[in-house]
C-alpha cells in the first residue's frame, strides 16, 4: 500500500508550489512531511487526496495510477479509497458523532447492522463510546480530534492522510494524542502520512521524515539520521537548534583532521577529506561541555546570558568564533560575564553545505 | 473614600452619599431617557393596538367590547383577505427563496462570468420601493394593455401575462424579496469551512452526495432565515399588493386596514383586530424560525483558509450569467425602460415622447411641498433614530445597567411588526392625547424612529463589539474623562457603522408607505403619498415620473453607501433591513 509521486507537480496561476516530487512513501509506516508554512507540503497531500488537482505528473496509490498527466488519468477523491484528518476536524456539525463516524461506511453501501457493530467498535477504541448519540458540536475540541480519528479508522481504508491536525490542540493534549496516534499505528498496520510545521512532532511520530523546501523533498531518512547528519545548514536549523560556523581552517592530521577557528582554537574532527568549498561545521547546542580548563579541543568564551528552563541550563556564549548556543542538562549554574571554556568530542563535529 | 476603617462621622457620611449621588444622576438620567423612549414610542403603540380592539370609546367612557372581533371574525371579506396574506406572502417567499439560492450559488460557487459584479448589482432590487416596483410591473404585464403583452401580440403569440392576479402579486413581491435571501446564503456560503465537504468527498461521497447530505443541511439554517424573513416583509407590504391587487379587488389585511382607515369616521377598533393578525402571523414566522434553528449554532474550529474550487461551467459560464442578467433585467431595466417611457408620453403609451413631460410633472407646487416635507421628515427621522442608537447600543454593548437585555428585546421587537401595524398603534396613542401631535409631521418622525431605531441599533452595536474595550480603558488611563473618551476614540472607530445606518435610514424614510398611509393629513403628506394619489387617480404619467423620482434617491444613496463601506461586499447593517 506504497504510495508513489512521480515528478509531481502543481502550480497556483505563477506560483510553482509543487516542483517535480518524487518520492515513495512506505506501506505501513508513518511518513512524516515537515516544512515551513508554503513549502508544499499540504500541497502534496491533498493532490493525494485528490481535492486539488496537479499540473503534472504522476500519483499511484497500491500500484493504481489515480492522477497522471498524460495520457490523462484522474481519480475522484471518493473513489481514491484514502481517508483524511483536516486541520479543522471538519466534524459535520449537522450530525452526531455515531454519524460523523459512520459516513464512510454508509458512502460504501455497508449494510446498517455491520456499520452499526463497526463504529461501536471504533468509539470504544478512541474511548467515545459513551457520546455516540452526541451532537457532534457538544464536544470538546480534544473529544472532536477523537471523532475525526475515528472516522478516519473506520473505513478500513489503508492510507490516512493526517494534515496538521494536531495544531489547534493545547500543548498537553497535544503530546498525549501523539503518542495515541503512534500506537494505532502500531496496532491497525495503515500507512499515514503526516503533514506537520512541528519539528518535535514531527520527530517523534516519524518513521521516515521528508524535509520539504520551495516545493520539493530536500532531505529524508530517518529522524535520527536526519538530525545527526543534516544535510544542509537549512536542514540543521530547521530541524532543531545549530551552531554553524563557515570561517575556519581545515588541516589534516594523519588519521584524522583539525579545524583552526578564528581566534586560534583548535579541535580534532573527524572528518576525513576537506569539506567543500562554503562548507560549514555544525555543532548541536548539547553537544558543547562546558569547561573550566584551558586545553587543546576547547573553544574559550565569555558566558553572556544564562536561561534555567527546568530541565536544562542554556547559555549564549561569545567567543571567537561567534556566538554560540551551549545547553547544558546538569551542574552548576553559571553566571553571565564567567568565562569558560567549550569542549566538543571529535565526533560531534558535523559538516554541512551551504 | 468610603473604605476607610474607622467609623466615619455623620457628616462625612452625608458628603459621601451626596457624592454618591451626583456621581450616579448621569446614569440615572440616561437610564430613565431610554426607558421614556422605549415606552413612549414602542410599548405604547404595541399596547394601544391591543387595548383599542378591545375597547369601545365611542360612548365617551371606557367599555370592555368584543363587537370589534365578532366584525372581523364574521366578516368573510376579512378572511378572504386572511388567506390572500397567507398565499401571497408564502409563495411570495418561496419564489424569493429559489431566485435567492440559486444567484447565491452562481455569485459564490461557480465561475460565472463577471460574478462579483453581477453580485452588486443583484443586491441594488432591495433599494427600489415596493410601490414602484409594482407600478412599474402593472405598466409591464397588466392584462392586455402592459407593454410586454401587447409586444408578444404583435409578434403573433398571446399576450396573456397577468400581474393583476394572485400569481402575479406574488411573484412580482417573491422577485424583489431575492436579494435579502441571496445576502443571507451568500454570506453563510462563504463562511463555511471546506473541509467539511472535501471530507466528505475523502470519505466517499460523490459531488451530488455531498450537496445532499452535507451542504444543503449546513446551508439550511440560512436558507430558512432568509425565507423567514421573506415571509415577514410580504406579510407588512402595503404598497405592492394595493397596486397590483385593486383592478380585481384581490385585497390583503394591509388593504384592509387602509380601507377602514378612509371610512369616515375611521374603524380604528377593526384596525386594531386586523393590526393584530399581522402581529400574531409575524411573530409566528419569527417563532418558527427561531424553533427551527434552535441548536443549530454552527461554530467550527477554523482550519487554514483554503477557498473551495470554483466549480467550472465551461460553455455554461455565459448562460449562467444570463440567468442572472435576466433577474436584472427584470427588477431593475425593465422597470427603469418602461418607467422613463411612461414618464415622457403625454397620455397611455401615445407614441410621442417628450422630456418635458415628465420636467412638467416633476415642477409643480405640489411636488415642491411634498418633497420639502419628505426630507425634513427623513433628516431628522434618520438623525434622531442614529442617535437613539448609538445610546441604546453603547447601553446595550458596554454596560451593566439592569434590564439591558430587556431594552435591546423591546427596541428590535418592530423589526418583525408589520409597518402598516406599527402606523395603526402610533395613530391610536396620540389620536386620544391632547397634544398637538397627530396631524404633524412630528407623528411621523416619531413612528419611523420608534419602529427603525431598531436597524442603527443592529449596525452600530456589531461594530461596537469589535471594539475592544481596553482600546477604551486605555485612554482613561492616559488621562481623557468619559466624554473625551467616547469622542475620540470609540466614535471615531464606529463611525462607517453610523454612516451607514444613517443613509440607509435615510433612504429608506424618503420612500416608506406603508406607516405613512393611515398618519398623513394634508399638512404632513410625503412625497411618497403624493406618489400614491396620482396611483389612486389614474394619473399615468405624473405617477410614472414621481416613481423614477423616488428610485433615483434610492439608488443614489445604495451608491454612497458603497463608497462609505468601499471593502465590504455585504456589511451587516444591510442584512436586515425591511423596506416599507
Amino acid at each position: 500500500m506504497s504510495i508513489v509521486l512521480q515528478g509531481l507537480e502543481k502550480a497556483f496561476g505563477p506560483s510553482r508550489v509543487l516542483q517535480g516530487v518524487t518520492e515513495t512513501f512506505d506501506q505501513a509506516r508513518i511518513s512524516v512531511l515537515l516544512g515551513p508554512s508554503g513549502c508544499g507540503k499540504t500541497t502534496t497531500l491533498r493532490c493525494i487526496a485528490g481535492l486539488e488537482r496537479p499540473s503534472g505528473g504522476r500519483i499511484q496509490i497500491d500500484g493504481r495510477t489515480v492522477y497522471q498527466e498524460r495520457p490523462a488519468v484522474w481519480v475522484a477523491p471518493e473513489r481514491r479509497n484514502v481517508s483524511m484528518m483536516f486541520q479543522s476536524y471538519a466534524i459535520w456539525p449537522h450530525m452526531t458523532v455515531f454519524d460523523n463516524v459512520g459516513l464512510p461506511l454508509r458512502a460504501a453501501g455497508v449494510d446498517r447492522r455491520r456499520i452499526r457493530q463497526a463504529v461501536t467498535a471504533t468509539l470504544e477504541l478512541v474511548g467515545l463510546d459513551a457520546y455516540a448519540a452526541r451532537n457532534a458540536t457538544q464536544l470538546s475540541g480534544g473529544q472532536q480530534q477523537r471523532v475525526a480519528l475515528a472516522r478516519c479508522i473506520v473505513s478500513e481504508s489503508p492510507v490516512i492522510l493526517m494534515d496538521e491536525p494536531l495544531s489547534n490542540l493545547d500543548a498537553r493534549l497535544r503530546v498525549a494524542m501523539r503518542s495515541e496516534i503512534r500506537d494505532l499505528q502500531k496496532r491497525l498496520g495503515r500507512t499515514i502520512l503526516f503533514v506537520t510545521h512541528d519539528q518535535e512532532e514531527a520527530m517523534s511520530l516519524a518513521d521516515t521524515l521528508y524535509l520539504y523546501r520551495n516545493g520539493s523533498v530536500v532531505q529524508k531518512g530517518a529522524p535520527k539520521d536526519v538530525y545527526d547528519h543534516p544535510a544542509s545548514g537549512y536542514a540543521a536549523e530547521f530541524l532543531g537548534r545549530a551552531n554553524l560556523i563557515g570561517e575556519f581552517d581545515w588541516r589534516s592530521a594523519g588519521d584524522a583532521s583539525e579545524v583552526v577557528l578564528p581566534g586560534g582554537a583548535v579541535l580534532r574532527t573527524g572528518l576525513r577529506e576537506r569539506p567543500a568549498e562554503g562548507a560549514r561545521l555544525c555543532i548541536r547546542p548539547e553537544k558543547w561541555r562546558i569547561v573550566d580548563a584551558d586545553g587543546p579541543d576547547v573553544l574559550r568564551g565569555r558566558i553572556e546570558q544564562a536561561s534555567f528552563v527546568g530541565d536544562r541550563t542554556e547559555y549564549r556564549v561569545a567567543t571567537d568564533a561567534g556566538s554560540m548556543l551551549a545547553v547544558q542538562l546538569d551542574g552548576e549554574l553559571r553566571q553571565p560575564g564567567e568565562q569558560i571554556g567549550l569542549a566538543v568530542r571529535p565526533g560531534d563535529i558535523g559538516i554541512v553545505r551551504e | 473614600m468610603l473604605t476607610r476603617a474607622t467609623p466615619p462621622s455623620p457628616e462625612s457620611l452625608q458628603t459621601a452619599a451626596g457624592g454618591a449621588l451626583r456621581q450616579k444622576l448621569p446614569m440615572l438620567l440616561y437610564t430613565l431617557l431610554l426607558g421614556v423612549f422605549v415606552t413612549a414610542l414602542i410599548v405604547a403603540p404595541l399596547a394601544s393596538i391591543l387595548y383599542r380592539s378591545v375597547v369601545d370609546l365611542d360612548g365617551g367612557g371606557i367599555r370592555f367590547t368584543s363587537r370589534y372581533f365578532e366584525a372581523v371574525l364574521g366578516g368573510e371579506v376579512y378572511w378572504v383577505a386572511l388567506w390572500n396574506t397567507l398565499l401571497v406572502s408564502l409563495g411570495a417567499s418561496l419564489v424569493a427563496t429559489a431566485i435567492g439560492v440559486v444567484l447565491a450559488w452562481l455569485f459564490v460557487r461557480t465561475d460565472a462570468a463577471g460574478g462579483a459584479m453581477l453580485e452588486w448589482v443583484c443586491q441594488l432590487p432591495i433599494f427600489i420601493p415596493p410601490f414602484v416596483g409594482a407600478v412599474a410591473w402593472s405598466l409591464l404585464a397588466a392584462p392586455r394593455s402592459g407593454i410586454m403583452n401587447r409586444l408578444l401580440v404583435s409578434a403573433g403569440l398571446p399576450g396573456t401575462l397577468d400581474v393583476y392576479s394572485l400569481t402575479g402579486i406574488l411573484l412580482v413581491i417573491g422577485m424583489y424579496l431575492a436579494p435579502y435571501v441571496m445576502m443571507i446564503v451568500a454570506a453563510s456560503l462563504r463562511s463555511m469551512d471546506p473541509s467539511l465537504e472535501e471530507a466528505a468527498q475523502v470519505c466517499g461521497l460523490t459531488r451530488l452526495q455531498t450537496a445532499r447530505r452535507i451542504t444543503a443541511p449546513l446551508l439550511a439554517p440560512a436558507i430558512l432565515s432568509g425565507a423567514a424573513l421573506a415571509f415577514t416583509i410580504a406579510l407588512g407590504l402595503f404598497g405592492t399588493p394595493v397596486v397590483l391587487g385593486w383592478a380585481r379587488q384581490i385585497l390583503m389585511l394591509t388593504s384592509r386596514i387602509w380601507i377602514s382607515s378612509q371610512e369616515v369616521p375611521p374603524a380604528y377598533g377593526v384596525m386594531a383586530v386586523l393590526a393584530i393578525y399581522l402581529l400574531l402571523l409575524s411573530s409566528l414566522a419569527t417563532w418558527l424560525q427561531h424553533a427551527a434553528l434552535r441548536g443549530r449554532s454552527y461554530v467550527t474550529v477554523s482550519g487554514k483558509g483554503y477557498r473551495p474550487a470554483l466549480l467550472g461551467l465551461g460553455a455554461w459560464r455565459w448562460p449562467a450569467s444570463g440567468l442572472a442578467l435576466l433577474y436584472v433585467a427584470g427588477t431593475i431595466l425593465a422597470p427603469i425602460a418602461v418607467l422613463v417611457a411612461a414618464a415622457c408620453s403625454r397620455y397611455t403609451w401615445s407614441g410621442q415622447y417628450d422630456l418635458a413631460n415628465m420636467l412638467a410633472a416633476l415642477s409643480t407646487d405640489d411636488v415642491w411641498f411634498t418633497l420639502r416635507n419628505s426630507v425634513t421628515i427623513s433628516v431628522l427621522s434618520a438623525t434622531a433614530a442614529t442617535v437613539a442608537g448609538i445610546l441604546i447600543s453603547w447601553a446595550v454593548v458596554r454596560t451593566r445597567l439592569p434590564g439591558r437585555d430587556l431594552l435591546e428585546y423591546l427596541v428590535l421587537l418592530p423589526i418583525s411588526v408589520p409597518g402598516i401595524a406599527f402606523g395603526v398603534g402610533f395613530m391610536l396613542v396620540w389620536i386620544g392625547l391632547p397634544l398637538p401631535v397627530y396631524g404633524t409631521m412630528l407623528i411621523i418622525i416619531l413612528a419611523f424612529v420608534g419602529r427603525f431605531t431598531a436597524y442603527a441599533v443592529r449596525s452600530i452595536s456589531a461594530s461596537l463589539v469589535q471594539v475592544h474595550p481596553e482600546l477604551e480603558e486605555s485612554a482613561r488611563i492616559c488621562g481623557y474623562g468619559p466624554i473625551r473618551t467616547f469622542t475620540r476614540i470609540t466614535l471615531p472607530l464606529i463611525l462607517p457603522s453610523i454612516i451607514a445606518a444613517w443613509m440607509l435610514l435615510f433612504s429608506f424614510f424618503m420612500t416608506e408607505l406603508s406607516m405613512v398611509v393611515v398618519l398623513y393629513t394634508a399638512q404632513n403628506r410625503t412625497f411618497s403619498v403624493l406618489a400614491f394619489e396620482a396611483w389612486n387617480v389614474g394619473d399615468f404619467s405624473r405617477l410614472a415620473s414621481y416613481s423614477l423620482l423616488q428610485m433615483a434617491v434610492g439608488m443614489a444613496f445604495m451608491a454612497a453607501l458603497k463608497l462609505v463601506l468601499r471593502r465590504r461586499a455585504a456589511p451587516r447593517a444591510l442584512r436586515p433591513l425591511t423596506p416599507a
